[in-house]
């Protein structure tokens, strides 16, 4: 049966730790290896809109969706963007962590990039831990200014 | 004792090593405080010959990506040094998050990085 919690993301880092409490007791039955990835995949997600989302008229506030329906699992969020170019960087994240032959490997490179530009601002290493150790499949789009993040992993 | 946000950091010095315990969780919105105080921990391990810093995380609830990122830049820093120091990782089995990033690390920095897990403490 498909069923769906959804969770409005204000900009409060406090809030983050009551995100994963909540997905948690939503997924009281599912696998526990698989309930403990969507955790930390919308604990993730939450905080890059937290961190990059902003108020705008389509998208007053981010909203987080996690959605099971006993086969496979989607945690989706949609975020108001101020800044069209970052959010088109996201993408071209998200796609070439999706374009990966191996997530893992691509997940420990971006390692070795940060490890050699300690500098280097908005890593979203995030995207990467989802795709490699949550194992899901990663895929973005931009509608007008709302970016919409959807992960999803089988279940079986 | 220290803390960076919610997390606590507690050091341990052992014959020839240190022992860092962590304990809460490490939800960061920046790398550079953590990064801080584990480059601060490294120093004083230096300081006292330990050859290994062993950091027990099985007290940590969740680790989000910014710290898991403070962790990657004080690996390499420790990898570059010479002697190198090694790293102890030691997670707690039930915490299938740790089981992933720990191993995630241990695969980024292999010669520097070794994991292990035991029962967390009640």
């Amino acid at each position: 049966m498909k069923r769906t919690l959804r969770l409005e993301v204000e900009s409060l880092w406090d809030l983050l730790p009551e995100i994963r409490k909540r997905v948690e007791r939503h997924l009281f039955d599912v696998d526990p290896t698989a309930q403990e990835a969507t955790v930390m995949c919308a604990s993730e997600l939450a905080e890059n809109a937290i961190k990059y989302g902003r108020s705008v008229d389509e998208q007053k506030l981010s909203a987080l969706d996690v959605m099971t329906d006993g086969a496979s699992m989607t945690v989706t969020l949609r975020s108001g963007v101020s800044d069209p170019r970052r959010a088109e960087s996201t993408l071209e994240r998200i796609q070439a962590i999706g374009a990966a032959e191996d997530p893992y490997v691509l997940y420990i490179g971006r390692m070795r990039e940060m490890a050699s530009d300690a500098g280097a601002a908005a890593s979203q290493l995030g995207l990467y831990r989802i795709r490699a150790e949550g194992e899901f499949a990663l895929a973005g789009r931009l509608v007008g200014n709302v970016l919409e993040i959807t992960a999803t992993r089988s279940l079986r | 004792m220290s803390r960076v946000g919610d997390l606590v950091l507690e050091e341990h010095p052992a014959t020839d090593r240190l022992d860092l315990v962590l304990s809460g969780s490490a939800e960061l919105p920046a790398t550079g405080e953590l990064l801080t105080q584990l480059r601060n921990a490294s120093d004083r391990a230096r300081i006292h010959g330990a050859a290994v810093i062993r950091v027990d995380l099985t007290g940590v609830e969740f680790m989000n990506s910014t710290a898991l990122g403070a962790f990657v830049g004080w690996i390499a820093e420790l990898e570059r040094m010479r002697p190198p120091l090694r790293l102890d990782l030691v997670g707690a089995p039930g915490r299938r998050w740790q089981r992933a990033s720990l191993h995630s690390l241990a695969s980024f920095a292999p010669t520097t990085v070794s994991v292990n897990f035991v029962e967390a403490k009640s």
